[in-house]
């Protein structure tokens, strides 16, 4: 009979060291796989060291057994402690649908590279954006805590990125790009990415398809490449045109990390409202920049829509730090600063998000922005609602895109996306 | 199946399982991307090896493995309390503070 139990506590141990691992693997940042690893952990282990002391059964085998799960169950915690404190303080990042962090402004976190043997492999490879000053300007002012009290600084647009697709939209990015440089008298980098591995990408093949893929996949690199050497042509010729200074810069890699590098020196980044960079396929229009939000580049600037004086500003505020970030952003810089801007609350009428907004409203009428008070409202749709339903803004910002990002996988997808409205630009922050 | 016959195949699946979660928490170990990440599953690494030495003593059929599951139990405790000093020591000192080389 014992060795029934001993078994089977054997069999259900490691079943959950197993889990715990696959959680260690799979979870996506470093206080997630800590969680798993620490609790499912000490019960896995604590389970098959109990079968080894029933299949034993001597006195001897149970003390020893029962003291080394006693030293577990009290020193496992501790640990999980300390690797936690350690993980926030090192700057381990946090997943980008992080709600809430409670340790923010009560533990001093450094962003700085926690791990440096890797980080260090990463800038050699790209020393132009390290030599730029990388990372100071955009990365300097949305974290910057929301100053109430503080005198308004006088921060402006001084660099604009812009993500050049290859198709039509690219005249939509340009166009957004060129009357931004021009109202605030910004300088202008016109970005062309070609995204190989994507391109790269052929799908299932059938046994001897091998050269054929490879054709394939040579041909569309080669008219991405001549896209976007047509893209880059007519950048220049409008910013040529408008007398603006500007830069070209043309990347091949991983899209997403190309942007994310060039986006550390440049005050607001504009993408295309399409799927993917260097492709027109129809989808998601949202998806290349909810790409770069994944990344932790925000807010990002998703050009769409004829270019129009942009009088009214809705700003959607769910009560987040995140969001009360990117409203500090917005009050700052002031990427529209003769814009109205109207905070729409975004959740359950609760205390907390009616002081965030008046805090939002303070935050404005100290940079001196014009600013109006929204409803409330709970959801997606309504949301769609309010901004329609008054004098219609040009612009939508989403202050905690983030947070709508894991209720729009699973069930609010429309809402984000009906939220897109060809005809307007989005900022998610 | 006799329960001994079954306690021994129990022995042999439950130490395979143990040694595949060691391989994935090795991968995680690997990949990172951050030194926490690491920190992660080497603590886990700890609790795997010590369910091993459990797994180890009823195979070779000797209690004298199970002290050993208690030692590595308390020396992981120690080698992760230290690890994790070290890396807020070192985002303490700001860039500058390296980890030992690899």
């Amino acid at each position: 009979m014992a060795e029934i139990l001993a078994a089977i506590l054997l069999l259900a141990g490691s079943g959950i060291v197993l889990i715990a691992a696959v959680g260690v693997a799979r979870l996506p940042d470093a206080y997630l796989r800590m969680h798993a690893a620490t609790k499912a952990g000490v019960v896995g282990a604590g389970t098959v060291l109990l079968g080894a002391a029933v299949a034993f059964g001597s006195p001897e085998a149970w003390l020893t057994v029962l003291f080394a799960l006693a030293c577990l169950l009290l020193t496992t915690p501790i640990a999980s402690h300390l690797l936690g404190r350690a993980a926030y303080v090192s700057g381990a990042p946090l997943w980008h649908g992080t709600q809430v962090d409670h340790l923010e402004g009560v533990l001093d976190r450094r962003p700085a590279p926690s791990d440096p043997i890797r980080t260090e492999g990463r800038s050699t490879a790209m020393p132009t954006i390290r030599d730029l000053g990388a990372r100071d300007l955009r990365r300097a002012t949305p974290t910057a805590k929301a100053p109430t009290a503080q005198a308004p600084e006088a921060t402006r647009v001084r660099r604009i990125l812009a993500v050049l697709p290859p198709n039509g939209a690219g005249d939509t990015v340009l166009g957004h790009a060129v009357s931004a440089a021009r109202v605030h008298g910004a300088a202008i980098t016109g970005l062309s990415v070609v995204d190989l591995p994507r391109l790269a990408e052929v799908g299932p093949m059938p046994v001897g398809g091998g050269t054929y893929a490879r054709m394939m996949a040579d041909t569309r690199l080669r008219r991405c490449r001549e896209r976007m050497a047509d893209a880059l042509e007519r950048f220049e010729a409008d910013c040529r045109r408008f007398g603006l200074t500007h830069a070209l810069r043309h990347e091949e890699g991983d899209a997403g990390a190309l942007v994310e590098a060039a986006s550390a020196a440049h005050d607001l980044v504009l993408v295309p409202a399409t799927r993917a960079l260097c492709d027109d396929e129809a989808g998601d229009p949202l998806r290349t920049a909810l790409g770069l939000l994944a990344r932790g580049v925000r807010p990002v600037v998703v050009a769409a829509g004829p270019v129009r004086p942009v009088r009214r500003v809705a700003f959607c505020h769910d009560g987040s730090a995140r969001a009360a970030r990117t409203l500090s952003w917005l009050a700052q810089l002031g990427p529209w600063p003769e814009a109205e801007v109207r905070l729409v609350g975004l959740g359950e009428p609760s205390h907390a998000l009616d002081t965030a907004l008046s805090e939002g409203e303070s935050l404005l009428v100290a940079h001196g922005r014009r600013c109006a008070r929204g409803d409330t409202v709970a959801g997606g749709e309504d949301l769609l609602s309010v901004i329609a339903g008054g004098p219609a803004p040009e612009v939508v910002v989403i202050g905690n895109a983030g947070g709508l990002l894991l209720p729009m996988r699973v069930c609010a997808s429309a809402a984000l996306r009906a939220l897109h409205d060809p005809d307007r630009p989005v900022v998610l922050g | 199946m006799t329960p001994t016959l079954f306690l021994t195949f129990a022995t042999h699946v439950s130490m395979t399982v143990l040694l595949l979660s060691a391989g994935i928490l090795t991968l995680r170990l690997m990949r990172g991307p951050s030194a926490a990440d690491r920190l992660v599953a080497v603590d886990m690494l700890g609790l795997v090896a010590a369910a091993c030495c459990a797994g180890a003593a009823l195979l070779a059929g000797h209690a004298a493995f199970l002290d050993v599951a208690l030692g590595v139990a308390l020396v992981s405790f120690l080698g992760t309390a230290a690890f994790a000093g070290l890396l807020e020591r070192a985002a303490d000192q700001g860039g500058a503070a390296r980890l030992p080389a690899e």
